[in-house]
C-alpha cells in the first residue's frame, strides 16, 4: 500500500494561505533562516547534496545549475521562477502558486541568496489569472512586511510578469525573451542563461515545484530530503493526475513508488478499463497498460521503460479513445503552439495534422503512414529548442504502440523510425 | 494587418498612461512593460486596437510593428473585438475525452456562431483554446478571466443563460489585480475536489 508523502503539500489545505503570519505560525521561513546561516556557496552544495533536479520536465540537477552562475561577472543576477505551466495534463505549480503562494516565495529568496540575485521574476502564464491574483496577494504582504524590497533585510525584489498565452514560453530562453518584451521564441545554446540569460546578464531559471522544494530542504534538513525517494531520485513528486481514475487530482509521492499500486491506492483506482498511460506530460512516449506492470515512478525506471518523468502530468486513458485521435489531439496542440522560429517544426507540424486529419477520417493516401514517419525524423533534432522533439514522441509512440488504431495493415505500413 | 481604430477616452488613455508610469521601474528595460501594457489596453478598449498599438509604442518606445507582432504572437490578445464575454473551451487531450468534445458541439448549436466570430448582439464569442491546466477538473471551460471546472453541458447552458440575465463583470483587472464581486457562487478553483 503505497502513501502519499505531503512534503511540498503539507500546507495546501490551509485557507488562510495568503496570510503572512499564519504562513509563518506554520513554519514559514524557517527554511530561509536556516540558509541564511550559511554562506551562499554552502547553501548551492547543500542543494547539490539533496539530489534535487529541476521539476519542470528537463530534470536538471538543481544544485549544479545555480553554481554555473559566474560570481564575478560584473553584472547582476536574475533569478526567474518558470511558472508558465502550460504542458498538457500538468496542473501541480497551480495548486502549489494557488494554495501556498509564501512556499514559493521562500524558495525564490534562497535561491536569490544563493546565486547572489537580487531580483527574481515570476513568468506566470498568462491563463492563470486566479494564481496570479493569490501570488500578487502574497508578494505585497510580503512587501508591506519588509521581507521583501530595497530596504528589507536581504534587499530582494520578486515581480510577477504574465505571459499571455504561448506553451513555448515554458521553454526558458522563450521565457526570457518574452519577460524581455520580444516574441517568445527559444536562443540558440549556447550561450547559456547562466552565464547569458535575461538581459544579457548570468540567470538562473527554476521551475516553480523545484523552488517549493528548496524551501523544504532547508526546513527540514538535506539529510532526511535526500532520503526520500531512491538512490538517484531523491525526494517526493507532485503528480498531476486526469483521465479515468476515480480521483483525479495533484499528489505527492517519494521518488521511486510502484505506478500501479499509485493509481490504486492514491488516485481511487480505475473507473474503465486502461490502455493508454503517459506518465509525464504530453511531450513524453506513451506506455500501453501492459508495460506498465512493475514500473516505478522515477526519473531511471521510466526511462527504463521508454518514457519519462517529464513534468508529472500523468494521463490514464481508456479502451474507448483511439490512439490515432489521441495523437490528432496532441498534433493539433504542437501545431498551434509552434513558436514558428524553426521550418522543420513550423512546418511539419501542420502537415502531421493534415495528414492524422486524413487518416482518422479514413480519406488516407497510401503511403501517408510512411509519410508520418519520414516527417518526424526530419523534424526531431533538426529544430534550435527541444518543441520538435516533444511534438513527434507522442505521434510516433502512439503509432508504434498502437498500430491497429492507425489502421496500419491496409497500407503495410513498417515504423522505420520510432522514438 | 489591418488594426481597428476605437478612439481612446481621455480618461482611458490617462489610465494606460498611468499605468505604464506605475510599473516601469520594476523592469531593468522598459521594453518588458509591452505586454503588461497590451493587457491594460485591452482591458479598456476591449481588444488591441489601432491606439492601443500607437500608444504602447510610443510608451515603450517600440515600433508599432514590434507591438502589432507580439499582439498577434501571444493568443490571450486580441486584434479586433470579441464578445463582451469571451468563451474558451480547453480542446486538449484530458478535457476533450472527458467531455470538452460535447460541449463544443453544445456551444456551437446554443451560440449559433462559428468559432472566432461574435453573436449579433456583440455579446458572445468563443474559440477552442489549448490546455487550461485544468485536466484533474475536466472539462474546463474559461469565461473571459474566470475559470469554470468539471463543466457539464448543463452547467454551461445555466451558466450563458445566467449571464444574459446578470451581466456580470468577469474581468481580472490589471489595474486593481482584482476580480469582482459576481458569480462568486461560482468557485475560482476546484483545484482541490479530489486529492
Amino acid at each position: 500500500m503505497v502513501k502519499e508523502n505531503r512534503l511540498l503539500l503539507k500546507n495546501i489545505h490551509y485557507d488562510d494561505q495568503i496570510d503572512l503570519l499564519a504562513y509563518k505560525s506554520r513554519g514559514g521561513f524557517l527554511g530561509l533562516q536556516k540558509a541564511l546561516e550559511k554562506s551562499p556557496a554552502e547553501v548551492i552544495e547543500i542543494v547539490k547534496q539533496s539530489g534535487l533536479r529541476g521539476r519542470g520536465g528537463a530534470g536538471f540537477p538543481t544544485g549544479m545549475k545555480w553554481g554555473f552562475v559566474p560570481s564575478n561577472s560584473g553584472k547582476p543576477v536574475y533569478l526567474v521562477c518558470n511558472a508558465d505551466e502550460s504542458e498538457p495534463g500538468t496542473f501541480k505549480d497551480r495548486l502549489l502558486m494557488e494554495r501556498d503562494p509564501f512556499l514559493l516565495i521562500e524558495g525564490m529568496m534562497i535561491a536569490c541568496y544563493a546565486i547572489g540575485s537580487k531580483t527574481g521574476f515570476i513568468y506566470i502564464r498568462g491563463e492563470y489569472q486566479y494564481s496570479h491574483y493569490i501570488l500578487t496577494k502574497a508578494l505585497q504582504q510580503a512587501y508591506s512586511s519588509k521581507i521583501l524590497g530595497k530596504d528589507s533585510e536581504l534587499g530582494i525584489d520578486i515581480i510577477i510578469h504574465r505571459g499571455a498565452g504561448a506553451y513555448i514560453c515554458g521553454e526558458e530562453t522563450a521565457l526570457l525573451n518574452s519577460l524581455e518584451g520580444k516574441k517568445g521564441q527559444p536562443r540558440i545554446k549556447p550561450p547559456f542563461p547562466a552565464v547569458k540569460g535575461l538581459y544579457n546578464c548570468p540567470t538562473v531559471i527554476n521551475n516553480v515545484e523545484t523552488l517549493c522544494a528548496v524551501t523544504r530542504i532547508f526546513e527540514h534538513g538535506v539529510e532526511e530530503y535526500a532520503s526520500l525517494g531512491t538512490e538517484k531520485s531523491r525526494g517526493t513528486k507532485l503528480f498531476s493526475v486526469s483521465g479515468i481514475v476515480n480521483k483525479p487530482g495533484v499528489y505527492e509521492v517519494e521518488l521511486g513508488v510502484d505506478m500501479v499500486e499509485f493509481l490504486n491506492d492514491i488516485c481511487g483506482g480505475l473507473k474503465a478499463d486502461p490502455k493508454i498511460v503517459i506518465p509525464g506530460g504530453s511531450s513524453v512516449p506513451a506506455l500501453k497498460w501492459s508495460e506498465c506492470d512493475g514500473v516505478k515512478l522515477d526519473y531511471e525506471s521510466l526511462a527504463a521503460a521508454g518514457t519519462m518523468l517529464g513534468s508529472g502530468g500523468f494521463m490514464v486513458f481508456g479502451q474507448d479513445v483511439s490512439a490515432l485521435e489521441l495523437a490528432l489531439n496532441f498534433s493539433k496542440f504542437y501545431a498551434h503552439e509552434s513558436c514558428g522560429q524553426c521550418t522543420p517544426c513550423r512546418e511539419g507540424a501542420k502537415w502531421l495534422v493534415e495528414i492524422l486529419e486524413r487518416v482518422y477520417s479514413r480519406k488516407s493516401y497510401p503511403g501517408d503512414l510512411e509519410k508520418i514517419s519520414s516527417l518526424c525524423s526530419q523534424i526531431a533534432g533538426h529544430t534550435i529548442c527541444p518543441f520538435g522533439d516533444a511534438l513527434v514522441t507522442p505521434i510516433l509512440s502512439l503509432m508504434k504502440k498502437f498500430p491497429e488504431d492507425f489502421n496500419f495493415d491496409s497500407f503495410d505500413f513498417q515504423l522505420s523510425s520510432a522514438t | 494587418m489591418e488594426l481597428i481604430s476605437r478612439p481612446f477616452s481621455e480618461e482611458d488613455k490617462t489610465r494606460l498612461i498611468g499605468f505604464f508610469e506605475k510599473i516601469k521601474d520594476l523592469y531593468p528595460d522598459v521594453k518588458s512593460c509591452v505586454m503588461p501594457c497590451l493587457y491594460a489596453g485591452q482591458e479598456l478598449v476591449g481588444f488591441i486596437s489601432k491606439e492601443v498599438v500607437e500608444e504602447v509604442a510610443r510608451l515603450t518606445g517600440l515600433s508599432e510593428a514590434h507591438v502589432i507582432e507580439l499582439a498577434s504572437f501571444y493568443t490571450m490578445f486580441h486584434l479586433r473585438p470579441v464578445g463582451r464575454y469571451h468563451i474558451q473551451i480547453c480542446r486538449t487531450a484530458s478535457c476533450y475525452f472527458f467531455g470538452g468534445k460535447q460541449l463544443i458541439t453544445f456551444l456551437k448549436d446554443y451560440l449559433g456562431v462559428d468559432e472566432g466570430e461574435v453573436t449579433a448582439d456583440g455579446m458572445f464569442s468563443w474559440e477552442l483554446v489549448e490546455c487550461l491546466g485544468s485536466c484533474g477538473t475536466a472539462p474546463a471551460v474559461a469565461i473571459n478571466d474566470r475559470l469554470f471546472e468539471f463543466v457539464s453541458k448543463d452547467d454551461l447552458k445555466n451558466i450563458l443563460d445566467e449571464i444574459k440575465i446578470k451581466l456580470p463583470n468577469l474581468n481580472y483587472s490589471v489595474f486593481s489585480n482584482s476580480f469582482s464581486e459576481d458569480f462568486k457562487k461560482y468557485p475560482f478553483s476546484r483545484i482541490l475536489s479530489n486529492g
